[in-house]
């Protein structure tokens, strides 16, 4: 049996659906994110999980244990809060401590484990101050060694990013990896950043409307989205949605119709047939930009938009009426384009997926 | 005030908002109370309200008859007990309104307010028709027969505590919702999840961070109880004549001897800002002092 388990939750508000994960199996160890816009259900099977949140059915196992309907104090995890949640009249050490004061822990050992557990987080000496003299990055840290502290079975962190400013999360990115693979802790992390999910994550959960919409590895869900909500979710991504008029299966072109009539010629290996409607995807940064036509496979656009993004350029391209966007990372000046500049996008048939409706 | 941001421009503009509510104090609180003081020292002339010259012996009559040092022991006792029963009615009140997912909390409040509404006298009259001798309580004590005969809660010490209580609870109540509205629930939800027990998050979380309301509340409530007069008066009978308002009360109105009255007055003035400053002082040491910096901070 894995890890950790649920089976059919299911939660409604008021008759919307909160969650309704049919099956996740989660390793021992494992890294996993829930990752999806708000409203999708993240956190409502993260506190069912938690407790905080009775699911309306559905099972959760964890070590092989129901804790479906258990008292959140014995499900024996740890919960790292958006706010920290630190608690503001103890200091540091008393915060870390008040979990093992609830377990057999002696005193010796609960000085021992708190110092231990400061030190993972880079912040010794800090026992005797009080929360609101640290910084947030600080308080994040405290609140990680707190719920870490006890050894819980699994960690479950609800966006514990997304109130720090952007460089503090970014290295806390890091941080709260290289903590989490120190402790090898079952984690379970809760984000609506998919640069955050990406970043951290061993498995990827992608939810919408409180389904399971994708579950892979990081790669599998940037570089395959299954369905079209997740490609449109996960980064940046041109989606060209229409019908297909007619194959050319010698050159590898299929000749695609938009609903709004704009037809774009899109490489492709696999023959299509025409009338079928279809999605392609694809990825700014898959899609090549060349002042003059190379191959066959190019499409004509223009340039309608520049953005300096400092290690790279992002394009807006009319073509034909219909918007592309594209990621130029060379960083050299030849491939500078301005806006109206006559432009030919190479298409590598490989990095195009294609959505069948 | 944590960034010390100031803008220069504000000080004068803080002057001039301090200086209407700073006129009203001076003419009808500070003026009133150099009166009052002066009045204490003055010799009481019979049958003239307002006495003459200069003397000490009203202090030292104060402080060498056990009548009114009593009077004073009584009073400061009495308030304590008041406003542990109050908090202990008031407490959880406040803590179900302020965690309440009720959708019309308004109403809620307007009951808690009603009390507010009604002028005193006539909530002490209400309450004498219930506490009375043919009163609905003494009525259903008898006929469940748990008495033999009717207990009289009128004009004795306890009908002055259930009235007292009555009449503050609204008032500790409105005082602690917000502190407790103030504790997160992120915060007893992490305190379960690191494994407290339900009487752990009330002991280590609740209680402590309520402490600032507590103590607000308390103190007002307190200080209010100890300078009531018409309770006791009304529904107090012979132990209503030892509350220390009730004997000043007693040498405005009866005796007519200003100068005792103003330094029975003088003295309540001096054991309510004792009780306040001791109060504070104990509860900073409790490092609720840090809670409450936090606050000013944000």
């Amino acid at each position: 049996m894995a890890f950790v388990e649920i089976r059919e939750l299911k939660k409604t508000f008021k008759n919307v659906v909160a969650s309704d994960v049919e099956h996740l199996t989660i390793e021992e160890g494992e890294f996993i994110s829930l990752l999806g816009p708000s409203g999708c259900g993240k956190t409502t099977t993260l506190r069912c999980i938690a407790g905080s949140i009775e699911p309306d059915s559905g099972s959760i196992f964890v070590r092989g244990r129901e804790i479906t309907h258990m008292p959140i104090n014995k499900r024996k995890l740890g919960f790292v809060f958006q706010d920290y949640a630190l608690f503001p009249h103890m200091t540091i050490f008393d915060n870390i401590a008040y979990g093992l004061r609830y377990r057999d822990v002696s005193k010796v050992e609960i000085k021992k484990k708190v110092s231990k557990s400061l030190e993972l987080v880079g912040l010794p000496d800090f026992e005797d101050r009080y929360p609101h003299q640290l910084s947030g990055g600080q308080q994040q840290r405290i609140a990680f060694a707190r719920s870490v502290v006890y050894e819980p079975d699994v960690l479950l962190l609800d966006e514990p990013l997304s109130n720090l400013d952007f460089k503090l999360r970014k290295a806390m990115r890091f941080e709260l990896k290289r903590m989490q693979r120190r402790l090898k802790i079952t984690t379970i992390f809760v984000t609506h950043d998919q640069q955050e999910a990406l970043s951290l994550s061993d498995r990827v959960v992608v939810m919408n409307g409180g389904r399971v919409e994708q579950l892979g590895t990081p790669n599998e869900i940037y570089e395959n989205p299954r369905t079209l909500f997740v490609a449109d979710f996960i980064g940046s991504t041109n989606i060209i949605q229409g019908t297909v008029t007619h194959c050319d299966t010698g050159r590898g072109i299929c000749h695609v119709k938009t609903s709004s009539e704009q037809q774009i010629p899109v490489p492709f290996r696999i023959s299509l047939e025409a009338g079928e409607k279809v999605h392609f995807i694809i990825k700014p940064e898959k899609i090549e930009l060349r002042k003059a036509r190379e191959s066959e496979h190019d499409i004509e656009g223009r340039i309608s938009g520049v953005s300096y993004l400092g290690a790279a350029f992002n394009y807006e391209i009319d073509v034909g009426g219909f918007l592309l966007e594209a990621l130029d990372s060379q960083g050299d000046y030849n491939t500078q384009y301005e806006i109206g500049d006559p432009v030919f996008l190479g298409l590598n048939p490989a990095g195009i997926k294609i959505l069948q409706r | 005030m944590k960034n010390g941001m100031r803008n220069p421009l504000k000080k004068h503009l803080y002057l001039l908002l301090l200086a209407p509510p700073s006129m009203v104090l001076t003419v009808f609180l500070l003026i009133p109370l150099i009166i009052l003081l002066q009045y204490s020292f003055s010799v009481h002339v019979p049958g003239q309200k307002i006495g003459m010259g200069f003397t000490f012996s009203n202090y030292l009559r104060f402080l060498t008859d056990t009548y009114y040092l009593n009077g004073l022991l009584i009073t400061l006792a009495t308030g304590l007990v008041v406003v542990i029963i109050t908090l202990l009615f008031a407490y959880p009140v406040a803590y179900l309104y302020a965690k309440t997912r009720f959708k019309h909390r308004g109403l809620l409040l307007i009951m808690l307010l009603a009390p507010f509404y009604t002028n005193i006298i006539i909530k002490i009259f209400g309450w004498m028709v219930i506490l009375g001798r043919q009163g609905i309580i003494n009525k259903l004590l008898l006929t469940c027969q748990i008495l033999d005969r009717p207990f009289e809660f009128l004009y004795s010490y306890m009908g002055v505590i259930i009235i007292m209580v009555y009449v503050h609870v609204p008032m500790m109540t409105l005082l602690l919702i917000g502190p407790i509205q103030n504790i997160k629930d992120s915060l007893l939800e992490s305190a379960r999840i690191c494994g407290s027990t339900t009487t752990g998050v009330i002991k280590n979380i609740i209680l402590p961070l309520s402490i600032p309301g507590i103590l607000s509340g308390s103190i007002i409530v307190y200080t209010s109880v100890i300078a009531a007069f018409i309770i006791p008066l009304l529904v107090g009978g012979d132990s209503g004549k030892r509350f220390i308002a009730v004997m000043m009360y007693t040498h405005i109105s009866v005796t007519q001897n200003w100068a005792f009255a103003a330094t029975i007055a003088m003295f309540l003035i001096l054991t309510s800002l004792t009780v306040i400053v001791v109060f504070s002082r104990i509860v900073k040491s409790m490092k609720v002092g840090v809670l409450i910096s936090e606050k000013l901070s944000r």
